[in-house]
């Protein structure tokens, strides 16, 4: 899985010919590098058991725990867990140092059923004032079964796809005086079944670097959209450094500060031609 | 604990010998109880005489960890008091009284500690049970049918002060007295075994310093059997009632629901009218000072380096901050609510001040969550949980609380995170009432500080001498003395939360007192708004309003404006709904229905109201089966609620009424009449015609020979005349008097002395169009507050429908002082000879003697005129609906048709 660097070799048909855009991007630090969880993409373990990751629950009878191969998002493994009854929740675990500052847990999930809570907490009490952190994410479904169907229908809460991967994303904000936190991801008093896998925690933002050439076509635009936002986080026609109505340099390049580390972006090339050519970042390179 | 004591029963016998005992006997409602010559007190209960053998008093010693054998000294009568002096071999003086208290058996206990030692004692009421074929037992949170071994719960919080045991035919209850603010009680139930028979115990702990007295309250009743432990409630509740209803001297708004922030802060110049067509009669002013632990905002508290920066007022110097809170206090009293000082039941402090200023109170418990580093009541500190009561803190809180009493004019305080947890055992432990033991030593729990908090803001008065009120969130998980000190509550959940019956025993513990849901739909909670189509989120939000009416009228819970507003099928029920839970729950409903449909009841006699549904896809139709004899004394006659006609059929003294139950909507019946006695009528069909000048009540009956009828008279209304089969009939304030011969109508007019005229001339009143004011409001020169608030109100009210409503000009109806009204005008004046609204000559009369009676009629005549004037009001909700729905907001369902 590669999480730094993307680059995508984009085959345009024009006519007979056949030309490329090559998009390049980089963060700082790379975004691989910059990840504190350990067995991010559960792939490590042994004899059952997934290295570094723990479970924890006050009913541990409440849950079936899996970490089986052919689950994975991208890898081959993922955590599983069940939740058989709502009567308590239960989380897959990791600690890890921290120091203060703005930072993100993201991940993905996939679950059939159940209300997911994935936070990020931790205290200190040894100095005073005491500090800590309880930054959460509630993600899938708290279906009550006596809601349906006659309250509810079941084509009411059609959540999320079952058989696909959703992302979850928490801020964590790290006060001056925590060094140690928990990473938590599990089933918030519902019964139900999730898996989870690529977990990412680190830096709130990065600087991200866009190296884009047309291969031999001239390029006429750069944007760089993030999802759920209709204001383009770069249009190379507001860059004072491309000028109007000529195309852009070549090879282009462009860096921005503080990009949001837990965005999902948009990479959108335009050619001189009228080709317009699209990437994910960062899912089109894990 | 537990283990501890479990062998020591079995194998003790009370009362094990007796000197200087005299014989007596005490009956009170079902028991009887006669000391025997052997000290032992036998009960037998009237309803079974099988169920009952004996009722002992038992005292465990918490340092031997045994039952101390108890000794009767003595027994002797005064009046219908039976007193009983105990020796034991510890140097402590022991007496219990036995009396009857309305439908039970108070059962007080008190212990002097003649020693030098620090004593910790557990008194126990225990039942000794006869037959115990069929029993079951409800350990004061769950039931247990026939158990066969050991049950009973060992937890004190979420647990009743009470205590059951039954059969089909008859229980036998125990408890604390309603009053009792202790840290810890136990109820269990043994099984009969080895020659023992059944045991079901009580029991309180007392922790007694040397030559210290301590009393407590133990209860015991005998009730029916066929409502199980819901008898047991009945019972308790008719001991106890003024503890299960609110204070009778606060405001009596708080019994209406919370507006939801709708008046706090005031968003809207129509919060006042959004308020009062919701129902909302309190509000929950979040967190209203800068430093938890500091509700004044005192000077020397002000400045201060918190935990997280301070945002949006509360970063305000302070004369800006109290400036603002006073103006927001203003403006919600103006929307007509309780404006309920939000305090977190002073159990959190913000931590410095906690640790620097309070800290005999601070509370050191590792079972309990003691610190907050998170954002919590102000966002901005760190809180620390601390003990209010008898301690720094304590007292401070009490001077605080006054102080802004007096500030604000404050008519009540809502108290959050009131559930009462966490064990004291710091400095001011030694002084402090209600102590219990536990394997770490002695301590006090929380809720005894949040309980005498709570007994606290009772003394306190408005400005007009109005006691101030507790409006309070503890949550089914509470102590039981949270809920019995509060006026009033809400469930900070919602219907569906953990499970449909997650709010249940919040009502068990509140009686009659008002519940409300808190929260609200929150459909992204259940399905992700992104990826759900519009018509998934409608066919969500229609469920849940549908659930919520359902469950609110089963166990008895006002839905906020977060349900409410904007949702026209929950605005058309709230009426209803409201009534029915400031009428009270009753916990026997008294209405047997089958499966799969329930049955709840509120009120007795005449207020009695039923609701009967369902949470199946089908319509149902039934046969329920009211019990009159237990909440009224003849053959009670319903209608539906709008007064739709019912026909029943009275059959040994139940009237039967057959039922078509639709799917998620309830049926509501409403007493209308009752007929003594019950066997003079057997069928009977009924039905009202009601509005603001008058009733029209219309009875076929099937009877014969002379029988009384009493008639439900709304408030404001006489009857005025009564006829049966046209001919006039006796009538006695609200009773009639005829012989039934066979099939009869018996016709009952009602009119109100207040609402004069007609309906129509009332309600069509030509207060303004949509071109404008088409009327003025008159005030007499020098009018009062309230003369000139409520003229106020009614041009809001015509603000409020053309413009907000109907999305046109505001009419701005002109309120004018002074001048001779001339038609189309509104006189509303105080100070008349009574109350009276009327169209005479063109011109609108409201006018009262005083300024409580003329807001009394105004506000009733708004809710009259709401049945023309009608609207669910807009709202977040709304708003999903009409995402949904295009132009039909108000929620008409694609598969009702």
């Amino acid at each position: 899985m590669r999480r730094g660097i993307i680059v995508m070799i984009i085959l345009m048909a024009t006519g007979t010919m056949a030309a490329a855009v090559e998009v390049n991007v980089t963060t700082d630090p790379p975004l691989e590098a910059a990840n504190l969880v350990q067995n991010a993409d559960m792939e490590q373990g042994a004899d059952g058991q997934p290295a570094v990751w723990t479970f924890s629950t006050a009913v541990p009878e409440n849950f079936t725990l899996g970490w089986a191969e052919g689950a994975g998002r991208n890898g081959s493994r993922a955590l599983h867990m069940t939740a058989h009854d709502k009567v308590m929740s239960g989380y897959w675990a990791q600690k890890m140092p921290v120091q203060a500052g703005d930072y993100v847990f993201r991940g993905y999930y996939r679950t059939v059923t159940g209300r997911l809570l994935m936070y990020a907490h931790g205290t200190n009490t040894d100095v005073q004032p005491a500090v800590g952190v309880d930054a959460r994410a509630f993600h899938g479904s708290s279906i009550a079964s006596f809601l349906v169907p006659v309250f509810v229908p079941l084509e009411a809460l059609a959540g999320p796809d079952p058989e696909s991967w959703h992302p979850f994303s928490v801020k964590v904000a790290i006060p001056e005086g925590l060094e140690e936190i928990t990473l938590s991801m599990g089933l918030y008093f519902t019964p139900g079944e999730v898996w989870f896998d690529d977990v990412w925690f680190g830096p709130a933002t990065v600087q991200m670097t866009l190296n884009v050439s047309g291969e031999g076509e001239r390029l006429e635009s750069v944007k760089i959209l993030r999802d759920g936002s209709a204001t383009p986080v770069y249009n190379s026609a507001n860059d004072p450094n491309c000028p109007t109505g000529q195309p852009l340099p070549e090879p282009f390049k462009v860096t921005l500060d503080a990009v949001a580390s837990d965005g999902v972006y948009m990479i959108e090339a335009k050619t001189v031609g009228g080709e317009l050519q699209r990437i994910r970042f960062p899912e089109e390179a894990e | 604990m537990k283990s501890a004591i479990i062998p020591v029963v079995i194998c003790m016998l009370l009362l094990t010998s007796c000197t200087a005992f005299a014989q007596q006997s005490l009956q009170c409602a079902n028991l009887s109880l006669r000391a025997d010559e052997g000290g032992r007190i036998e009960a037998t209960s009237a309803l079974d005489p099988d169920l009952l053998d004996a009722l002992n008093l038992r005292l465990y010693d918490g340092h031997s960890e045994e039952y101390l054998p108890l000794t009767a000294e003595s027994a002797s009568m005064r009046g219908t008091t039976l007193t009983v002096a105990y020796s034991c071999p510890k140097p402590l003086a022991i007496t219990a009284t036995f009396s009857g208290q309305r439908t039970g058996l108070a059962v007080d206990v008190t212990i002097a500690n003649n020693g030098d030692q620090q004593e910790w004692l557990a008194p126990t009421l225990e039942a000794e049970l006869g037959d115990t074929t069929g029993l079951s037992v409800f350990d004061g949170h769950t039931v247990a049918v026939e158990p066969q071994e050991r049950f009973g719960d060992d937890a004190f919080m979420g647990r009743l002060p009470i205590c059951s045991a039954w059969n089909d035919r008859a229980g036998i209850a125990l408890g604390l007295a309603a009053d009792e603010i202790r840290s810890w009680l136990d109820h269990s139930y043994l099984p009969a075994a080895d020659g023992r028979p059944g045991l079901l115990t009580t029991l309180t702990h007392f922790v007694l310093d040397p030559g210290q007295t301590d009393s407590v309250g133990l209860w015991a009743a005998s009730h029916p059997g066929e409502w199980g432990f819901h008898e047991a409630l009945d019972a308790y509740y008719r001991t106890y009632p003024e503890m299960f209803r609110r204070d009778p001297d606060v405001d009596p708004r708080v019994d209406l629901g919370g507006a939801q922030y709708r008046a706090w802060p005031v968003g809207s110049k129509f919060a006042p009218e959004i308020c009062r067509r919701l129902y909302a009669g309190w509000e929950w002013c979040y967190a209203p000072f800068r430093r938890t632990g500091d509700v004044v905002g005192r000077e020397e508290f002000w400045n201060y380096q918190p935990a997280r920066e301070a945002t949006g007022v509360r970063a305000l110097p302070r004369e800006e901050f109290l400036q603002w809170r006073r103006e927001q206090f203003r403006a919600g009293e103006a929307c007509d609510v309780v404006m309920g000082f939000y305090v977190p039941a002073q159990v959190w402090c913000e931590e410095q001040l906690a640790r620097e200023v309070y800290p005999d109170a601070l509370i050191e418990d590792p079972t309990a969550r003691t610190l907050f580093t998170s954002p919590w009541v102000t966002g901005h500190d760190n809180e620390r949980l601390v003990f209010p009561y008898e301690t720094s803190f304590g007292e401070q809180s009490r001077v605080d609380m006054a102080a802004v009493t007096e500030e604000l004019d404050l008519r009540g305080f809502a108290f959050d995170t009131a559930g009462g947890n966490g064990k004291y055992r710091g400095p001011a432990l030694p002084i402090l009432d209600g102590r219990a033991w536990d394997e770490d030593g002695v301590y006090c729990r929380n809720n005894v500080a949040v309980a005498r908090l709570m007994q606290f803001v009772h003394t306190l008065h408005a400005s007009d001498g109005t006691e101030v009120a507790v409006i309070s969130n503890p949550n089914p998980r509470c102590a039981y003395s949270s809920v019995i000190w509060s006026d009033s509550m809400m469930l900070e959940g919602e219907p569906w939360k953990i499970d449909r019956t997650y709010g249940d025993s919040l009502r068990w513990m509140a009686g009659q007192k008002t519940l409300v849901w808190w929260e609200g739909y929150a459909p992204e909670t259940f399905v992700d708004p992104t990826q759900a189509t519009d018509e998934q989120v409608a066919l969500l939000m229609r469920g849940l309003a549908d659930f919520t009416l359902l469950q609110s009228f089963r166990i008895g819970y006002i839905p906020p404006p977060a349900y409410t507003h904007g949702v026209g099928r929950l605005v058309e029920w709230l009426p209803a709904l409201t009534e029915c839970v400031t009428t009270g729950w009753q916990p026997v409903t008294a209405a047997r229905v089958p499966e799969p449909l329930w049955a709840t009841r509120y009120g007795d006699g005449l207020d009695a109201m039923i609701v009967v549904a369902h949470e199946t896809a089908d319509e149902q139709d039934i046969e329920v089966a009211i019990e009159n004899e237990r909440f009224a004394d003849g053959a009670v006659l319903f209608t539906d609620y709008d007064g739709s006609e019912r026909a029943s059929t009275i059959v040994g003294g139940e009237t039967r009424i057959a039922l078509a139950v639709p799917k998620r909507t309830p049926v509501l019946l409403r007493a209308r009449a009752e007929v003594l006695p019950a066997d003079a009528v057997t069928a009977a069909t009924v039905s009202a015609r009601e509005g603001l000048t008058g009733q029209d009540l219309r009875l076929q009956l099937t009877g014969q020979g002379p029988a009384t009828v009493r008639v439900r008279v709304p408030d404001e209304m006489a009857i005025t005349s009564a006829r049966y089969n046209g001919r006039p009939v006796a009538v006695q304030g609200d009773q009639v008097a005829p012989r039934l011969v066979g099939d009869g109508e018996l016709r009952v007019q009602m009119r109100s002395e207040t609402f004069r005229g007609t309906d129509r001339a009332l309600l069509e009143f030509p207060f303004a169009s949509e071109q404008g004011a088409t009327s003025t409001i008159f005030l007499r020169d020098g009018a009062g507050e309230m003369e000139q608030y409520l003229a106020g109100r009614l041009s809001l009210y015509f603000d409020y429908w053309y413009g907000r409503i109907n999305g046109g000009e505001e009419p701005a109806i002109p309120i004018i002082q002074g001048q001779q009204p001339v038609a189309p005008g509104v006189v509303i004046r105080t100070g008349a000879g009574g109350s009276r609204v009327e169209v005479a000559g063109g011109i609108l009369y409201i006018e009262a003697r005083d300024d409580a009676q003329l807001k009394r009629v105004f506000m009733e005549y708004l809710r009259g005129l709401d049945t023309k004037y009608w609207a669910p009001d807009l709202g977040v909700v709304s708003t999903w609906l009409r995402r949904a729905k295009g132009d039909d907001p108000w929620l008409v369902w694609p598969d009702e048709n």
